[in-house]
């Protein structure tokens, strides 16, 4: 892992891992320590994960774009990405509806069944109450621009639960949309 | 992109940022463990040495290993110090040091004849670099003590300590160049210069940043 991590000889991206590191520790933990809070062990756990959050990131150092809340937000749910994969060691990773995979996941529809433009804020407090289960395929698919397969990879997922996640994701936020505008 | 994925982005990134700010809500410092602090450092996220030196560190202390020879420790005013065959590791000692740099020194003495060639101030590191016609140079850097860990090779110097009235300095002796090692118990500073530059010198530097 060190030999690893000392193969960054990218002085750029060194400099990018150490602006993380100064801005973000402190959140990173924070976050950690309150999804992990229900873990007897939660600081340390909460440690690892950031460790782990850190060693992902500098593995994926090349492919981060944006800055500000963009950056924040892609440390973050890295971090609470690591959260989860230490939840699953401690609890079943898959709630019942993601043993059926959906193979009929047609996203262009899906997001076009949001009305975004005017729901805008209503969207924002939709994605706030979705379980990072859905949210973090979502933000990996629609911020970074990853795919299925590559999500599947970052999250320790089968592609199926990956497609099942992100259809369910969206479905959750069009369903807030939905009640709120009294259309359901 | 459409308008709505574009929209799904926006909203994905300002729910993150909402949601992280509902749980952070108190901006201060986060304690962690040594455990942490260490294995972040181990990972060099932490550290302010440069991943050449730390590669030549590790190489030197596996030889050293295999061949059996002795390494020992001594601690000199707030610095922890790994002696081997031909090297030297520096570290800083203080368990409550600051985990940014708050205060960055300035010299207010530097010996005539020199200008401040370079400055770089980061979170865990100031450095700043005079030179002088000669081409004699002056390296003054304040590093975290947590970031600190440098490593020298003593086959071709040798090493003594200074009293400057203030500090005890560490000092490693060569032939083109002196390094001196100190710490305040808040940071751990070094200063590079060439070597024939006076001790009295030396120490209205230290003696003298502000």
């Amino acid at each position: 892992m060190l030999i690893f991590l000392l193969s960054i000889s990218d002085e750029e991206d060194r400099d990018k891992i150490k602006l993380i590191f100064k801005r973000f520790h402190n959140d990173m933990l924070r976050v950690a320590r309150y999804k992990l809070r229900e873990l007897p062990d939660c600081n340390s756990s909460a440690e690892d994960a950031v460790e782990n959050a850190f060693l992902k990131i500098t593995k994926y150092i090349k492919s981060i774009k944006g800055e500000g809340d963009s950056l924040r937000a892609y440390v973050i749910t890295v971090t609470v990405n690591e959260c989860i994969n230490i939840l699953n060691g401690e609890r079943s990773p898959l709630s019942i509806e993601e043993h059926f995979s959906d193979d009929s996941f047609n996203e262009d529809s899906l997001i076009d069944s949001l009305d975004l433009r005017d729901n805008y804020e209503n969207a924002v407090q939709a994605i706030m109450l979705l379980n990072d289960r859905y949210r973090i395929p979502l933000y990996m698919r629609y911020v970074e621009e990853l795919t299925v397969e590559e999500i599947s990879e970052r999250t320790a997922t089968p592609v199926k639960t990956v497609y099942t996640r992100l259809t369910r994701g969206l479905q959750l936020v069009r369903e807030y949309l939905e009640r709120r505008n009294g259309t359901k | 992109m459409t308008e709505n994925r574009a929209l799904l982005k926006q909203a994905l990134i300002e729910a993150t940022v909402k949601t992280t700010d509902a749980i952070c809500t108190d901006g201060g410092r986060v304690k962690y463990s040594d455990r942490h602090r260490k294995r972040l450092r181990s990972l060099g996220i932490s550290t302010g040495i440069s991943t050449r030196a730390k590669i030549l560190i590790a190489a030197i202390a596996a030889a050293l290993l295999l061949t059996g020879c002795a390494i020992f420790h001594e601690q000199i005013a707030g610095l922890f110090l790994t002696f081997g065959n031909g090297f030297v590791n520096i570290e800083g000692s203080t368990p409550d040091a600051p985990k940014e740099i708050e205060h960055a020194y300035v010299a207010t003495y530097i010996p005539e004849g020199f200008t401040e060639a370079e400055r770089e101030e980061e979170w865990y590191i100031v450095e700043c670099i005079w030179k002088n016609s000669s081409e004699d140079f002056i390296v003054l850097t304040q590093s975290l003590v947590d970031a600190s860990g440098f490593g020298a090779d003593t086959k071709y110097s040798y090493s003594m300590t200074i009293e400057t009235g203030e500090f005890t300095l560490f000092c490693i002796i060569g032939s083109d160049f002196n390094i001196y090692y100190w710490s305040d118990n808040m940071y751990v500073f070094t200063l590079r210069t060439s070597s024939h530059l006076d001790e009295n010198e030396i120490k209205n530097i230290v003696n003298n940043l502000k």
